[in-house]
């Protein structure tokens, strides 16, 4: 219902920008081969846009496509495209001239198995933080699921127990990587020889060091869009990891990423009263350069 | 001092892996503090050595 009409308000404004031609195409969804499917698009006519889909299995963050374009385009975006784009936007990836933004408020996507899909159901920005048109979804927004409350670990064993679980599952082929926004990096670090970061066969030490490696490349950047989830193979549910330390960065250093395109990133600035537990010399620690420890 | 909110979040994360965060240190130490490195490395080998090989199952080595 609220999609239907969300839809055609979409198409309008679409419609409006290619034939003004403020932008060279429109960056949407369109039905897939396999039905049930959206699958991004580049829309560049006022007929192709009758193709255009707008309903609950669009969940790709369709942010990603932004960073090779050179021409103007429209993209439609939810919250958490929305998000992604304003982190383009603080790490300089695109100009925000180059991109027209028509925010959706989404109240939540849904999966293949009719379940809310991975991100939604936690999920609290209904309303995309950035846009340059607004179109509004009257529905109730679904968030409602605390992921770093669920099946909280008690001590470092059932940690690990829990880490090497879904590391099981894991078969080192980088969809999440090639899925997420914020990993836009030309070379990866696990692509590289020299030093070689990952060998060349599965091993539960180069799958650890490829999750721990990517959860520390999206400290204070995940816009927890659920990609990396949506497109695991393998069903491993690597989310939680990077979440404890977005909530990190939320609780120590007031940061959520991509709700601020002017906001300086959690990691890439300081504050001299910021906390140092757990370090040598820090402030809990017994250590024996407490006496010696410098202002 | 970037460091220092790198580091604070690192920790976090190995926690969450189940990782020791004792396994890693950081400190800030001046060139012309040379004793101080030295019990600082002192005190980080110490540590580890104490912490023994790690309790990772599956890895090759």
């Amino acid at each position: 219902m609220s999609f239907e009409s969300q839809r055609s308000e979409i198409i309008n404004r679409a419609k409006n920008l290619l034939a003004e031609g403020t932008v060279k195409a429109v960056l949407a969804f369109a039905a897939g081969e396999v039905e049930g499917n959206a699958i991004p698009r580049f829309f560049r006519t006022a007929e192709s846009l009758e193709n255009l889909k707008w309903d609950e299995t669009c969940t790709s963050n369709l942010a990603k496509y932004l960073t090779e374009k050179k021409e103007k385009v429209a993209i439609l975006a939810k919250p958490c495209d929305a998000r992604a784009i304003a982190m383009y936007l603080v790490e300089k990836q695109i100009d925000r001239n180059n991109v027209y933004i028509i925010g959706a408020e989404c109240a939540g996507m849904t999966g293949k198995d009719g379940m809310p899909a991975p991100g939604c159901s936690e999920c609290k920005v209904k309303t995309p933080p950035i846009y340059d048109v607004l179109v509004k979804n009257t529905d109730a927004a679904m968030g409602n699921v605390d992921l770093a409350a669920a099946e909280k670990a008690e001590n470092l064993e059932q940690s690990l127990e829990r880490f090497q679980n879904e590391m099981k599952k894991c078969i080192l082929c980088y969809t999440c990587r090639q899925a997420c926004y914020g990993c836009y990096c030309k070379t990866c670090f696990v692509d590289r020889n020299i030093p070689d970061w990952i060998p060349a066969d599965i091993d539960m030490g180069s799958k650890m060091t490829f999750h721990l490696g990517r959860a520390m490349h999206l400290a204070g950047r995940c816009v927890e869009c659920g990609a990396c989830e949506r497109a695991c193979p393998s069903g491993v549910k690597i989310r939680y990891l990077i979440k404890e330390i977005t909530d990190m960065c939320e609780e120590l250093y007031g940061y959520n990423a991509g709700m601020n395109p002017d906001e300086t990133p959690a990691i890439a600035a300081y504050h001299m009263g910021d906390r140092e537990v757990g370090f040598l010399g820090g402030e809990d620690s017994e250590s024996c350069c407490d006496s010696k420890k410098q202002g | 001092m970037y460091a220092r909110r790198r580091f604070t979040l690192l920790k976090r994360l190995l926690v969450t892996a189940g990782i020791d965060p004792d396994r890693i240190h950081f400190t800030w130490v001046s060139a012309s503090e040379g004793s101080r490195f030295a019990s600082v490395v002192e005190e980080v080998t110490e540590k580890v050595k104490k912490l023994g090989p790690n309790r990772i199952t599956g890895t090759r080595t």
